[in-house]
């Protein structure tokens, strides 16, 4: 029912958006290394609402790798990696598992503190130092409310987009 | 619908608790010494009070250069040398809280209320 | 509709408690600590150096002033208690020496009042009047340039004006000195007694955590920064033959004095023998014997430098006797040992809080 070119041009259009708002994100000051408001997880969220894990997982990498390609920072790269890492397999375990159960802002703030846990690991392990663990429950505090935004704006998005296609195509 | 929204966020919420007991607990608590961590290890411990307004910090760690500009009782990030430049956009240190982190050269600056101990751990010597 | 409400509310209530919390936590770590500020000061007086390090939640500016009023205290205390400065207290009441009762700060009366009973307590193996004697061995041996030990004849007149029980001290802090020649020395004890002085202020002041050093003799107030609340200082004892700052072992203090008197600190030396500027008042001559150093961890630093002193001239045993009638009162005590290393022995009241040094 879905055309495979529709798909391509939205999970595109995903990446693409993704990577703009990373862009407009790193304008603004950072309370520490890789923490950002996580506006661009909206995007690959929003691909594992409307089509699934795979294409979530597409998009996070696309703009991922995308990001690493246009800024040439490797450590911002291992940060986000080392986040999606733990957000990813667990968002799309708890929207697969227990997604009649759950609210899809709630998923999102579940993959924010992991998203949150793994980052802040991987500048323990870039710095070897444990200390900063211990910033760790203000990020994820924090990481919680960017956490339910980006649920909100995303399950919010999906609702539009899925209503504008129903009226599209009858 | 969910109703099980209210056990992630309990189940999240005592994490976040339990975390943030555990590292009031730690005591990473700031203060008025400047350390420089590099790799883990320190490198520098400076008293905040001895370092005027408009003091700057060269630091040549981790195969790059970064510098520190101490002013006003702060301390931020002016110059680094590394790809994207996090470091640059941190908060700066002040009131005794917070970290700089700049990764490529894998140096840690925070505030610490410990002044440097002498190394055989002891506060001070009779005589 | 009242699900997507319901969600919300959730959410609310879990961040709103998840952020109180996290507060709490930041609170917790200024209550212990975060927001502290440490302000430290050296300066020289008493012929040492005064080392006074505080610890605060107050504003570094108030620290400072703080510390402006400590040091002084100890400025002006070192103008009463200075047996060189001629217009201090002590010199006055020196000049006057048989002759009229001097009226005193009541910072000296107090100083000479402590010594006095100190003196009177252990026998008189502490005193302040042993001016003469430091000064005819001062004379003879340190500011000669050939170096002699006074004579028997010398120390036995020095000595004949060695004695608490002529020093008086009224209770309008008026001092006299019942013969001429009399000479009040409080080098046992000003540095004990300035630092209990320090102590003092700090703690009337509202410093929560202190250390204060004066020339080795060390006071603490609170918690050492960066430590849980509660957690002693730890003192370290110089080691007699090794460089200033090395120690041979340390000790656990909690809101107490540290205080020591060694052979080591000064001396000097005759035909290959070391005299030490602590003598014993009984007898006229430095004190010599197997006892190296002192330290008396006590309540009341003044009662502890003086004690020090005392206990050197005492020796081991008999000052642990002499111990039991001074309550709360610990002592460590270094003696020349069998080997290349010195022995450490300590009452038992202290022995839990004694750490030795591995390298030791």
């Amino acid at each position: 029912m879905r055309s495979r070119t529709e798909k391509t041009a939205i999970l595109a259009l995903f990446s693409a958006l993704a990577l703009a708002t990373g862009a407009i994100e790193s304008l603004f000051p950072i309370p520490f290394p890789g923490v950002r408001l996580g506006l661009t997880n909206v995007f690959h969220f929003l691909a594992l609402l409307i089509y699934g894990s795979a294409e979530a997982v597409m998009v996070a990498s696309v703009r991922l790798f995308l990001a690493f390609l246009l800024t040439g920072n490797p450590f911002a790269f291992a940060c986000s990696a080392g986040g999606l890492l733990c957000s990813l397999p667990l968002s799309i375990f708890l929207y697969k598992k227990y997604g009649d159960d759950l609210s899809v802002p709630a998923i999102s703030v579940a993959s924010a503190a992991a998203f949150n846990a793994g980052q802040v690991s991987v500048v323990v392990i870039l710095t070897s130092e444990p200390s900063i663990l211990a910033y760790l429950p203000v990020i994820m505090a924090i990481g919680s409310v960017t956490g339910y935004l980006v649920g909100y704006i995303a399950g919010n998005l999906r609702c539009r987009i899925e209503s504008c296609r129903l009226r599209r195509s009858p | 619908m969910k109703q099980k929204d209210k056990v992630l966020y309990l189940f999240l919420f005592v994490i976040i608790a339990a975390a943030s007991l555990a590292s009031g607990l730690l005591g990473n608590g700031g203060g008025s010494t400047l350390e420089i961590s590099s790799d883990g290890h320190v490198i520098k411990s400076l008293a905040l009070s001895e370092m005027p307004s408009g003091t700057v910090i060269v630091l040549r760690e981790g195969g790059g250069m970064n510098e520190l500009l101490v002013s006003g009782g702060s301390v931020r990030m002016i110059s680094a040398d590394c790809p994207g430049g996090d470091c640059l956009k941190m908060q700066p240190l002040s009131s005794g809280r917070g970290v700089i982190v700049c990764l490529p050269h894998k140096l840690v600056i925070k505030l610490k209320g410990d002044q440097a101990q002498k190394p055989d751990g002891v506060d001070a010597v009779t005589y | 509709m009242i699900d997507k409400k319901r969600t919300r509310m959730t959410f609310c209530v879990f961040f709103f408690s998840a952020l109180i919390i996290t507060g709490l936590a930041m609170l917790y770590k200024d209550a212990k600590g975060a927001s502290m500020n440490t302000r430290s000061r050296e300066s020289l007086a008493m012929d040492t150096i005064m080392r006074i390090s505080i610890h605060s939640a107050k504003a570094p500016e108030e620290l400072d002033m703080i510390l402006d009023g400590a040091f002084g205290i100890i400025a002006d205390l070192d103008g009463h208690l200075s047996m060189h400065m001629t217009s201090s207290d002590i010199s006055l009441v020196n000049a006057n020496a048989g002759q009229s009762p001097v009226l005193v700060s009541k910072e000296t009366a107090s100083a000479v009042r402590t010594s006095l009973a100190i003196a009177q307590r252990t026998g008189g193996a502490f005193d302040p009047t042993i001016g003469p004697v430091s000064d005819i061995w001062k004379t003879r041996s340190v500011e000669n340039p050939r170096g002699e030990v006074p004579d028997d004849a010398e120390i036995r007149e020095a000595l004949s004006l060695v004695g608490a029980s002529m020093a008086h001290v009224s209770a309008d802090n008026r001092i006299y000195l019942e013969k001429q020649g009399m000479k009040l020395d409080l080098g046992g004890i000003a540095k004990g007694y300035a630092s209990g002085a320090v102590r003092d202020f700090l703690i009337s002041a509202g410093v929560e955590s202190a250390l204060i050093d004066l020339g080795g003799n060390v006071v603490v107030i609170g918690t050492a920064p960066g430590r849980a609340k509660g957690d002693p200082w730890r003192i370290g004892i110089q080691h007699p033959y090794r460089p200033r700052g090395e120690i041979i072992c340390s000790i656990a203090a909690n809101g107490t004095s540290v205080i020591t008197a060694g052979v080591y600190e000064r001396y000097v030396e005759i035909g290959g023998k070391k005299y030490t500027h602590i003598f014993d008042p009984r007898t006229g001559h430095p004190v010599d014997g197997d006892l190296i150093s002192v330290t008396i961890v006590a309540e009341d630093p003044a009662a502890g430098d003086a004690l020090s002193t005392a206990f050197m001239a005492i020796g081991v045993e008999k000052s642990k006797k002499l111990l039991d009638s001074f309550p709360g009162v610990e002592a460590i005590f270094i003696t020349k040992g069998q080997g290349a290393e010195p022995d450490v022995t300590a009452t038992e009241g202290i022995k839990g809080l004694i750490k030795n040094e591995a390298k030791g």
